[in-house]
């Protein structure tokens, strides 16, 4: 696999470089820690003290809060730097090198630009998740697990594909950074909690356009089994696989669009 | 020989907006915006054999990178077939990468804090290079480019120089084809020009590699091309070889001679009086019209004279040619002194 030895060579690289910047890098990864821990902590506290909401606990809305972290995690150790920058390469042309690679452009981005912050959201959603299952006395099994590891990979292609996709605008637009926060970090703030309490036109956005609530909502109802689907087909968790693939090829598409609108700086 | 690049018919339009001034324009642009068709290339076409070292030059914003851009795959062209190794860039981007080099004189492709040693491994791995053609190519730069003392000297402690030279390594490791090289003297010291010139001749020879080079430093092109396109505002101007170019475009030679003492305004009706400092004149002459020995002769045979110096069209006055003739299309002789 050439991709992956390359992988490996930009790690290496990026070990030998650390040390110019390992401060900041530890930093980082504390500041993300915890302030993701203590939004955590925030949600189970108001939690406790309403009880339930719309039939989910305070350990439920938990594992939902951080499925949708550590799916997120994934997808932005992979895709947040790639994508974040695109609008300032466009901006000061540096994108011209990645064009004159013989590689694939998105899996060299991916290759040189991976975010190690992200190590800190994935460790400690993992770690809630865990707790949260043995609170509500929920088997940590082999076939839990598999779930679990399926739920993140489809989420993350999900997620991975809000990245890539609210990215590409920049490329004729060049600012994209309204588009990003509106479309992806603000709608996918909905699915923190179950869709089940929102207006039934949020729960059909979140579900047909901006397809959010297949990162957690759903498939937690297997889970957790849980039976809270407002209305829509008790197989939609089993679909969540394919609604990740299918947004990964749309952004993909759109991506390799995007591309060819590239204009360039003049130097 | 067999061609490696083709342009025919090439247009690369930009969309640019028209900002307005003042504060009541610019929030109505908010909402409408008037966008003006900026033509960067208009139908150009030209053909580019293996093995030529070509000088592509024109002012700033003629339209150059936006062709060397084209060429690498980067942009698109708007109408027109643009092919390398009968391939069109764009589409099989990956396929031309792998057989083309490209240097850009203001970006830079190296790890900034690692020394360059670690790029040169990278680009091992990117371009899957063998192990032996890489110790051999390696090898074979750092001797010529004399970089032995700051391999391992992280880059961002290099000087501009030093760098340029490793940037030139690190685009030609895989061996390709075509060398393209933007603006890749631009801020050096005149050694450093040199080496790298003598340095682009000397790949062109031992590996047949067709250089594409653009410069603003007219000695480059006349170090290392062989040919010269020229380009003005988006449009061909010239295509063809260097002896071709300095005739078509400064067709005066100057002879610029000390005399004893002063001497009468007017010498000969072929010869004219350009500019004056006390005894030393400098004389123009069109070679077609009066030899450079019949010149000399001439004024000597009447004249004494302390000191005489011949001095042949540059590439430099060339150019100036141009962009005056296309800034202000009258014909005035005088200007050929620079």
């Amino acid at each position: 696999m050439g991709y992956l030895d390359l992988y490996f060579t930009f790690i290496k690289l990026r070990i030998m470089g650390v040390a110019e910047y390992r401060k900041s890098f530890f930093m980082g990864v504390l500041a993300q820690f915890f302030s993701y821990a203590s939004e955590i902590l925030l949600v189970w506290l108001i939690m406790k003290q309403f009880k339930s909401i719309n039939g989910w606990g305070a350990y439920e809305v938990t594992i939902l809060y951080t499925i949708n972290l550590g799916s997120y995690a994934l997808a932005g150790f992979l895709f947040f730097t790639p994508c974040n920058q695109i609008s300032s390469m466009v901006k000061n042309g540096s994108f011209d090198e990645v064009l004159t690679k013989p590689l694939n452009n998105l899996l060299y981005l991916i290759c040189r630009d991976f975010n190690t912050a992200y190590i800190s959201h994935l460790l400690l959603s993992l770690f809630v998740i865990a707790y949260s299952l043995n609170a509500l006395a929920i088997p940590i099994d082999i076939s839990s697990i598999a779930y679990i590891i399926v739920i993140f990979l489809s989420g993350a292609l999900i997620q991975a594909a809000g990245l890539i996709v609210t990215s590409v605008p920049a490329f004729w637009v060049v600012e994209n950074s309204g588009i990003k926060e509106i479309f992806f970090f603000e709608f996918k703030s909905f699915v923190k909690y179950p869709i089940s309490i929102y207006h039934k036109s949020i729960q059909i956005i979140l579900t047909m356009v901006l397809p959010y609530a297949f990162i957690n909502f759903f498939p937690v109802q297997v889970l957790l089994k849980k039976n809270d689907y407002v209305g829509f087909n008790h197989s939609l968790p089993y679909i969540s696989p394919l609604v990740g693939v299918f947004c990964f090829t749309i952004a993909y598409l759109f991506w390799k669009k995007g591309i060819n609108n590239y204009s360039s700086t003049g130097s | 020989m067999n061609t490696i690049i083709q342009l025919k018919n090439v247009t690369k339009e930009y969309k640019v907006v028209q900002h307005e001034k003042g504060i009541v324009p610019t929030m109505l642009s908010l909402f409408h915006r008037k966008y003006e068709i900026k033509k960067a290339i208009n139908d150009v076409s030209f053909e580019i054999k293996k093995g030529e070292l070509v000088g592509y030059v024109g002012a700033n914003g003629a339209g150059k990178s936006t062709t060397i851009k084209m060429l690498t795959g980067i942009l698109v062209p708007t109408e027109g077939t643009l092919l390398v190794h009968n391939a069109v860039p764009y589409k099989n981007r990956k396929e031309n990468a792998k057989k083309i080099g490209v240097v850009f004189g203001q970006r830079t492709q190296l790890y900034w804090n690692l020394p360059m040693e670690e790029t040169f491994d990278l680009f091992k791995r990117i371009y899957k290079i063998e192990d032996k053609r890489f110790k051999e190519n390696v090898g074979f730069f750092v001797e010529l480019l004399e970089m032995n003392s700051f391999l391992r000297t992280p880059v961002r402690q290099l000087s501009l120089g030093q760098r340029m030279r490793a940037e030139l390594v690190v685009s030609l490791l895989h061996d390709p084809e075509i060398l393209y090289l933007d603006e890749p003297t631009i801020g050096l010291d005149v050694s450093i020009k040199r080496k790298i010139r003598s340095f682009i001749r000397e790949i062109n020879k031992e590996r047949n590699t067709t250089v594409i080079l653009t410069t603003h430093d007219m000695d480059d092109i006349e170090a290392v091309c062989n040919r010269i396109i020229t380009i003005d505002k988006g449009a061909l101007v010239f295509d063809g070889s260097l002896d071709q170019f300095k005739n078509k475009y400064s067709n005066g030679n100057v002879l610029i001679i000390d005399f004893l003492e002063n001497t009468p305004k007017q010498l000969d009706s072929r010869i004219r009086i350009v500019k004056e400092e006390g005894t030393k004149k400098w004389l123009w002459y069109d070679k077609d019209i009066i030899s450079t020995a019949e010149a000399i002769t001439l004024i000597t045979r009447n004249h004494e004279i302390v000191d005489i110096q011949v001095q042949e069209p540059t590439i430099e006055a060339a150019m100036y040619e141009i962009y005056k003739f296309q800034s202000d299309k009258e014909k005035n002789k005088d200007r050929l002194l620079v």
